[in-house]
């Protein structure tokens, strides 16, 4: 038999049962006789089982590292399950929270600022930060408040029909009598263009209409100019509708020794109670009598034709 | 991770093709198959096993229905996959707890119930998988930890492309020329050893 020189390929293909039966036969008679060829057909042999195990044992690390992957997550059930079901419930809580603070913050702010605006002439003082402190809280307390258009119906009575008319009549009076920028021009008269106060800012907001920007620059005003920024302020409370800490305002105002606005002052708190009747009723007849008794009073003549439209509505 | 079961024939002809990321998912579709691992830890339970034991026989049942499919040995149609892998991993239990001690004597019934599925499990599973790491490591300890890489990516069939691209080769080929002189030098060392050769060629 002629001897023949086998690749490794064909080695191979012996043991993978691919070789043709002629080929086989030749190859197992080679083996018996060449003991070289069955050296390397039992190393090729060895080989492939080395292979197998080497197949085996990456199998079992992979199916380790999977077993330990499945471990990981049976041992996190608290993880998986703060994802869904607690995640949700988190969310659903946290959004029942947001509507309730968006539905009862109106209501907290509005009794809020009547507690803290008492009609007490040294309250309107001490509600202004004084030694220019910046006061967030009460700042966004202000601004909300603010923001939030009141319903002067609503706010001021509510229940009864005939009160409401009554009120719109009181209303009518007051704006017929409103000394529209009297004087408050007289304060910003004394502004100077290179001021940038807080007032300044405050007078410029409250000409562009942002009431709600002008209470709060006027709620840390400049100590020096405290007086001014309570009657100013009072004016954009009045302009917001808040009357009755328009009139704390100007209440405080009036008392200030030397001012120019002394009497505009006197004249809003009657417009301003004129907003408030009829619970204000005694107050606005009081201040009424004082200004038509004094004949040199500015508005004495003012006071006069607001007691006589008083007269026709009783 | 696809949860849909694969049916019989789509695992086999991943295992016997050459798409070693699809071999890799039918095996991952078997061993997240709840099914079957329900039914066989229960029946590793029911005859003393513990949850070590279910996890460690489901592996190795795994591993021997591959070599199964690859030596052609399984037989579609006389079992199923799972009742295959089942069958494998109730009688390896059996068998280690027969060399272990004789208590296996009393699970003889479900032993042959098992037999009787066709489950082809000879002499070789009396060697423990911890004895043939142990040889395994002591013929390819000695090669390196990059040919032992390499010789592992071509016994799970991994083209030389994929070879290159997990271990940094810069081409195909040069992949395959390293994993030619690595077979060499096991080759080698297999003829140093003819008694390590011997066990091999024994197994």
């Amino acid at each position: 038999m002629s001897e023949r020189n086998y690749t490794p390929d064909e080695i191979e293909d012996y043991l993978e049962g691919k070789m043709g039966d002629a080929e086989k036969a030749v190859f197992e008679a080679t083996i018996t006789e060449d003991k070289a060829l069955a050296e390397m057909l039992d190393t090729f042999r060895a080989e492939k089982k080395a292979f197998r195990l080497l197949r085996s044992q990456a199998l079992l690390e992979q199916f380790q590292s999977w077993e330990q992957e499945k471990t990981s997550l049976k041992k996190s059930p608290a993880k998986k399950w703060f994802n869904h079901r607690h995640l949700r419930v988190l969310i659903l809580i946290m959004a029942i929270l947001i509507c309730g603070v968006m539905v009862l913050s109106p209501w907290f702010s509005k009794h809020n600022v009547t507690k803290t605006i008492e009609p007490d002439k040294q309250v309107a003082k001490d509600s202004l930060n004084v030694d220019g402190e910046e006061n967030e809280a009460d700042t966004n307390k202000i601004k909300e408040n603010s923001d939030i258009k009141l319903n002067k119906d609503k706010v001021q009575d509510p229940k009864s029909k005939t009160s409401t008319k009554t009120t719109k009549v009181f209303a009518e009076l007051a704006d017929k009598y409103y000394i529209a920028g009297g004087g408050f021009g007289i304060s910003r008269r004394n502004t100077t263009s290179t001021d940038s106060s807080k007032y300044v800012r405050a007078v410029i907001e409250f000409d562009a209409g942002r009431l709600s920007r002008a209470l709060t620059l006027l709620q840390q005003p400049d100590s020096s100019r405290l007086d001014q920024s309570v009657y100013l302020r009072a004016h954009t409370l009045y302009k917001l509708d808040r009357y009755k800490e328009a009139l704390t305002d100007f209440r405080y105002f009036k008392q200030v020794p030397v001012s120019d606005n002394k009497y505009d002052a006197e004249w809003c708190e009657v417009l301003c109670l004129l907003h408030l009747m009829p619970a204000e009723r005694s107050d606005l007849f009081e201040i009424l009598k004082k200004i038509s008794a004094n004949a040199n009073h500015p508005y004495f003549g003012k006071a006069k034709s607001v007691l006589t439209d008083l007269d026709k509505l009783n | 991770m696809d949860n849909q079961l694969w049916t019989d024939e789509e695992i086999l002809n991943a295992i016997r093709g050459v798409d070693t990321n699809k071999c890799n998912q039918a095996f991952r579709n078997l061993f997240y198959d709840e099914k079957l691992q329900r039914s066989v830890n229960k029946k590793i339970r029911s005859i003393g096993g513990d949850e070590a034991d279910f996890v460690e026989f489901f592996h190795l049942a795994l591993v021997r229905f591959d070599e199964a499919v690859r030596n052609n040995v399984y037989n579609e149609k006389f079992s199923s996959i799972r009742t295959y892998i089942k069958g494998v991993a109730v009688k390896m239990f059996i068998t280690r707890k027969r060399s272990n001690n004789s208590l296996a004597n009393r699970h003889e019934n479900a032993a042959i119930f098992y037999d009787s599925t066709a489950v082809s499990i000879n002499a070789e599973d009396e060697m423990i998988f911890r004895q043939q790491a142990e040889l395994l490591e002591k013929i390819i300890g000695g090669l390196g930890g990059k040919c032992r890489e390499l010789l592992k990516l071509s016994s799970l069939n991994y083209s030389n492309a994929e070879i290159a691209n997990k271990l940094m080769y810069k081409t195909a080929n040069a992949a395959k020329s390293a994993v030619y002189d690595c077979r060499g030098k096991l080759r080698a060392f297999l003829n140093d050893n003819p008694a390590l050769k011997a066990q091999l060629i024994g197994l």
